[in-house]
């Protein structure tokens, strides 16, 4: 039993956006001759291998055999494959089931063939939940699991977790399980945030303030921004506790036995009092109920914070190896450091 | 979404179709993190110089050499705007781009699930000589 670590691609989509990387030099970063993480995650219709468009969702042996070479390389394995969801490709409908589920289930088979364990995907719509529970037989037969991600604002308590869960508990099949997502342990503000909002006018003071009363959960309405001296870029982030939501990390124990992969999102490592952290999410506790709970899986650091430096006329490149390599460092931390407590 | 990085870095050029001038393109990168198919579009809009260009003087051209109009796209399915590629988007024009400043405005949206309605694409613009 232990905690793995893992890479989604995603954290270097930034590189990949505009042709410094391709998916080979992508998965060179994550294995041992970069990073040296154990396990890598992909999302293929953002990094595609060729066959994959060529023979709609079928991997051609060739691009299986480049594949497989590129993982025994760089010692990593094919932990979780990020899947889109299709219901929105044709921009007038959204599919019906019986499409969806076909889609669905050729991408699934396409996971397998490259060997993955989980299949990433997500629950938006009441219709998903009937859409995956289809697509179980199949998943089991594979020997793959349909994670849903628990992703900010569809925390543990809301319908989104709550419905499929009912399904995982009724089928007690192994293909239906979890992806808890960290960010819905978000506590403030993150350092990625914050430069982007003084870029577009906040002023600091008024944005310290803000994020002190995030993370002591009081809820802000325009006015109290207002009365800290905030204009409207200030106020616009009153809704942010919406959408970046705080579950209590207790509730995690709910879910990590259907769970084999975790998202370690993150916006911005930053050093706060001489440790290198996330300071927009609460890793140190979630972190504690992985270790108590002797959880085993894979944490996958999804980097996201470049996405603050998108803004036109900015011209910062934040460097996503040194980013994620910190973050990697700081699961070990927070791991170690619930050990040492738990040990005490 | 992406904004900085939707206008592609060679900006504007002058298209030709059988040796002469025809209009000109420009390359435009996915708003999105993921590649889609065209069908996935639900805003495409060009500005220049303040004036709307009319969608039927809008084509796209496909790495594969295959040309659609706007009013196309909507069933295509099988040709993904990949994440990263430079579309090919060309604004005919018989007269081309007249000497001078110029400002090309984009607006660009994909369908996505988690992403309400009606909220509008992502915008980006580009100031150049010719």
């Amino acid at each position: 039993m232990a905690i793995k670590t893992c890479v989604s691609l995603y954290s270097f989509q930034e590189d990949y956006y505009v042709g410094k990387r391709d998916l080979q030099s992508c998965i060179e970063a994550v294995g041992k001759k970069g990073i040296g993480s154990d396990g890598v995650e992909v999302l293929f219709e953002q990094m595609p291998l060729p066959s994959q468009r060529e023979n709609d969702r079928v991997i051609s042996h060739r691009d299986l055999v480049m594949w497989n070479g590129w993982l025994s390389e760089n010692g990593l394995v094919a932990q979780s494959y990020g899947a889109d969801v299709f219901t929105t490709m044709y921009s007038n409908r959204y599919l019906t089931d019986r499409e969806s589920i076909k889609i669905t289930m050729a991408d699934i088979k396409m996971a397998a063939q490259l060997g993955f364990k989980v299949y990433r995907t997500g629950i938006f719509r009441k219709e998903d939940v009937n859409i995956f529970t289809a697509c179980l037989p199949l998943a089991e037969e594979l020997g793959i699991q349909i994670g849903t991600e628990i992703h900010t604002p569809r925390g543990i308590h809301t319908w989104w977790t709550q419905d499929w869960l009912e399904v995982v508990l009724r089928t007690g099949s192994p293909a239906a399980g979890f992806v808890p997502d960290f960010a819905i342990f978000s506590t403030g503000l993150s350092m990625a945030s914050r430069k982007r909002l003084l870029r577009t006018g906040a002023k600091p003071e008024v944005l310290d303030k803000i994020d002190e009363s995030m993370r002591a959960g009081d809820t802000l309405k325009p006015k109290d921004v207002e009365k800290l001296g905030g204009g409207p870029v200030e106020i616009g982030l009153v809704s942010r506790p919406k959408f970046f939501i705080y579950d209590d990390p207790q509730w995690l124990k709910e879910v990590l036995p259907y769970s084999k992969h975790i998202h370690g999102k993150f916006f911005e490592m930053t050093m706060v009092d001489g440790v290198d952290i996330e300071p927009a999410v609460d890793y140190e506790n979630a972190m504690r109920i992985l270790v108590e709970q002797n959880w085993d899986g894979y944490i996958s650091s999804e980097y996201e914070g470049q996405r603050d430096y998108f803004d036109q006329g900015c011209d910062v490149v934040m460097d996503p190896v040194d980013q994620v390599t910190r973050h990697q460092k700081m699961l070990r931390y927070f791991e170690n450091k619930a050990k040492n407590d738990r040990d005490q | 979404m992406n904004e900085r990085y939707l206008i592609g870095e060679e900006g504007v050029r002058v298209f030709e179709k059988d040796g002469n001038a025809a209009g000109y393109e420009f390359g435009l990168r996915v708003p999105y993190y993921m590649g889609v198919p065209l069908s996935q579009i639900n805003i495409f809009k060009v500005r220049m110089d303040g004036k709307d260009i009319p969608s039927e003087d809008i084509r796209l051209i496909m790495k594969t050499g295959e040309v659609f109009r706007l009013s196309e796209i909507l069933t295509v399915a099988d040709y993904h705007w990949e994440y990263g590629e430079k579309l090919r988007t060309v604004v005919l024009c018989e007269d081309g781009l007249p000497v001078g400043g110029h400002r090309l405005e984009i607006e660009v949206g994909v369908d996505v699930i988690y992403m309400p309605k009606g909220i509008g694409g992502s915008k980006a613009y580009l100031d150049f000589e010719v």
